[in-house]
């Protein structure tokens, strides 16, 4: 799954640390994020998506092919 | 919360360590040597959690890191993968332990293998149905 987390924190000047204190989770967790190393659970992405006023399908890009296999 | 409850256990694991070894040194319990360790054992996980816990109360950041690190769904996720990693490869080593040990001779040990093996196999299909009830 891909997901555009580092860019829409980037373009609203949201550093990591500022973001993973309002998530409730470690800088690390949003930064594995941001690298689509980890994907998140249901309510993280809904957090995530509250959190900058968009939906979670606006910050996470499901690729059903890539996930098929 | 979680904190005040690893207190008290560390605090209830020094008591059992002590008592534990006083008894072992006044010569009441047989195989004195093997209770001296056990109890030096607990005294030790006890002290070094305590010590562990004053030492997180002391530092502000670390507090943070802690609670925060506790309350992380991607330490979760990485904990129950560590752990399902662990279960497969301890089934692995005992497996080939259980043939080696058969294989040598020593069959007490190969069938202690062996049964470790079934009480695992056991406890996952238990815990499978278990869980799928509650999800």
């Amino acid at each position: 799954m891909k997901n555009r987390l580092e860019e829409i924190r980037k373009q609203r000047g949201i550093k990591q640390d500022e973001l993973a204190d309002a998530m409730g989770v470690s800088r690390q967790t949003i930064s594995s994020l941001e690298n689509g190393r980890y994907n998140p659970s249901v309510i993280l992405a809904i957090k995530l998506a509250r959190f900058f006023g968009t939906n979670v399908e606006d910050i996470f890009i499901y690729e059903e092919e890539q996930n098929e296999k | 919360m979680k904190s005040n409850r690893l207190f008290y256990i560390s605090i209830i694991e020094i008591a059992a360590g002590v008592i534990i070894d006083l008894l072992a040194f006044s010569g009441i319990v047989a195989d004195s040597d093997v209770i001296t360790g056990i109890g030096s054992g607990i005294l030790a996980v006890g002290l070094v959690q305590l010590l562990r816990l004053v030492r997180i109360e002391h530092n502000p950041e670390l507090k943070k890191y802690v609670e925060t690190a506790s309350k992380d769904e991607r330490y979760a996720f990485i904990s129950m993968k560590a752990k399902e990693a662990a279960f497969a490869v301890y089934i692995m080593l005992v497996g080939v332990l259980c043939i080696g040990w058969m294989l040598l001779g020593y069959r007490e040990e190969g069938m202690l293998a062996a049964m470790s093996i079934c009480l695992l196999a056991f406890l996952y299909a238990v815990l499978f149905r278990v869980l799928a009830r509650k999800y």
